[in-house]
């Protein structure tokens, strides 16, 4: 448990934030941020274009309605560890796809930091749009809190 | 086809996709029940109260009984002491019991010929995909549980989360006999569910250094949410 461990966490936790942060200014005002840029792709399933090319102005199209204008869209922020660019794959309204372009790799652990996080931040962006899911898992439940629970919805939706 | 019921104080659902009626679904809960008859602590006439009581001695315990405990002592080593069955002079393998448990059902359910299921007791989650289902596995927001923070997708793993928000302070950090509280949760994602679930709650009680620790363990990740941010 040196400091490396605390760093890694400290990492993803704040990845995460940023990541989350990133997912607001999508769902609310990306107009407002001048780091979210869309790249000029026509096709949906786009191969993705380095964070920083194309227009802000699509973005501001982009944010317009509530759901999303279909395009590949870059984000770029900085982190205490280096850049984190991203591209966000919209398709039919949704957020399909999330790409890390960079990932910080200017430290020794952040290669392997950049493996282990990428899976899990990328998933943490896709679930902002309560896509569907099967199971939860969390901390263990009393059988009342089980009643409450959101796996407990969810079965009662599957069940047949 | 899924189905839920309350065991061993929890939550307990299974989806087989495949299924055509209630028999293994019945099955399953059923074998559910009986490990909980021997294994609950908060039973007075289960093969775990007696012992701890002294009523039964180790020489008399069962072989199912003595199997958990070796398993216990092997973890306990991995773990260097952070998952321990052993706490303030009294015995109790609960930790362990929820993951070996979800374990059992699931070669219940491939003996009975179903390679795609899903199984979640307590939160806890063990996948299985014969073909080219994926399960959506979603991680609960420990701050709000009626929000999901992450999802997976797993065709074949194991999932399993350790919190003291839904209990109480009821992870203790065996080290310092006090509440593990840097960490609000972590979840471990791995193959082996027993492993994934023993890791979660050692790595939940090391706190922030746990997310280091899981990562040690081949094919096991972990994701932790503080309680601050930085």
């Amino acid at each position: 448990m040196g400091s490396n461990g605390m760093k890694k966490t400290l990492l993803i936790i704040m990845s995460v934030a940023i990541l989350g942060a990133l997912g607001m200014y999508i769902n609310k005002t990306p107009a407002s941020s001048a780091k979210l840029v869309s790249s000029p792709t026509s096709s949906n399933n786009s191969t993705s274009q380095p964070a920083g090319t194309g227009t802000s102005s699509s973005a501001s199209q982009a944010a317009a309605a509530t759901s999303y204008k279909d395009g590949t869209f870059n984000g770029s922020t900085d982190t205490a560890y280096g850049p984190v660019d991203i591209a966000v794959v919209i398709n039919g309204g949704k957020i399909t796809d999330v790409r890390f372009m960079q990932m910080p790799s200017s430290h020794d652990y952040s290669r392997q930091v950049t493996a282990y996080a990428e899976p899990l931040l990328k998933q943490t962006t896709l679930q902002n749009q309560s896509s569907n899911i099967d199971f939860v898992s969390g901390a263990t439940s009393t059988s009342n809190g089980f009643e409450q629970s959101l796996q407990m919805a969810l079965d009662q939706a599957k069940m047949s | 086809m899924r189905r839920n019921q309350i065991i061993m104080g929890t939550g307990v659902s299974l989806d087989i996709p495949e299924a055509k009626n209630e028999v293994i679904f019945s099955d399953v809960f059923e074998l559910l029940r009986q490990i909980d008859a021997r294994f609950s602590p908060y039973k007075k006439d289960s093969e775990l109260s007696g012992y701890q009581r002294g009523e039964i001695i180790q020489k008399n315990l069962s072989l199912q009984m003595k199997a958990v405990m070796a398993a216990c002592k092997k973890f306990e080593k991995l773990t260097n002491g952070y998952f321990s069955a052993n706490f303030a002079g009294k015995y109790d393998p609960t930790g362990y019991v929820k993951g070996w448990a979800i374990a059992e059902a699931g070669k219940l359910i491939e003996k009975q010929g179903y390679k795609t299921y899903c199984i979640g007791i307590g939160g806890d989650i063990l996948a299985r995909s014969g073909g080219s289902k994926e399960w959506q596995i979603g991680i609960q927001d420990p701050k709000d549980k009626t929000k999901i923070l992450n999802k997976l997708s797993i065709s074949n793993g194991a999932v399993a989360t350790s919190g003291n928000y839904e209990r109480g302070l009821h992870i203790i950090n065996p080290k310092t006999s006090k509440p593990a509280n840097e960490l609000l949760s972590l979840t471990v994602i791995g193959p082996d569910i027993i492993k994934a679930d023993v890791l979660a709650t050692a790595a939940f009680a090391m706190g922030k250094a746990g997310v280091k620790f899981v990562d040690r363990q081949k094919g096991y990740k972990a994701l932790a949410v503080a309680r601050e941010i930085i």
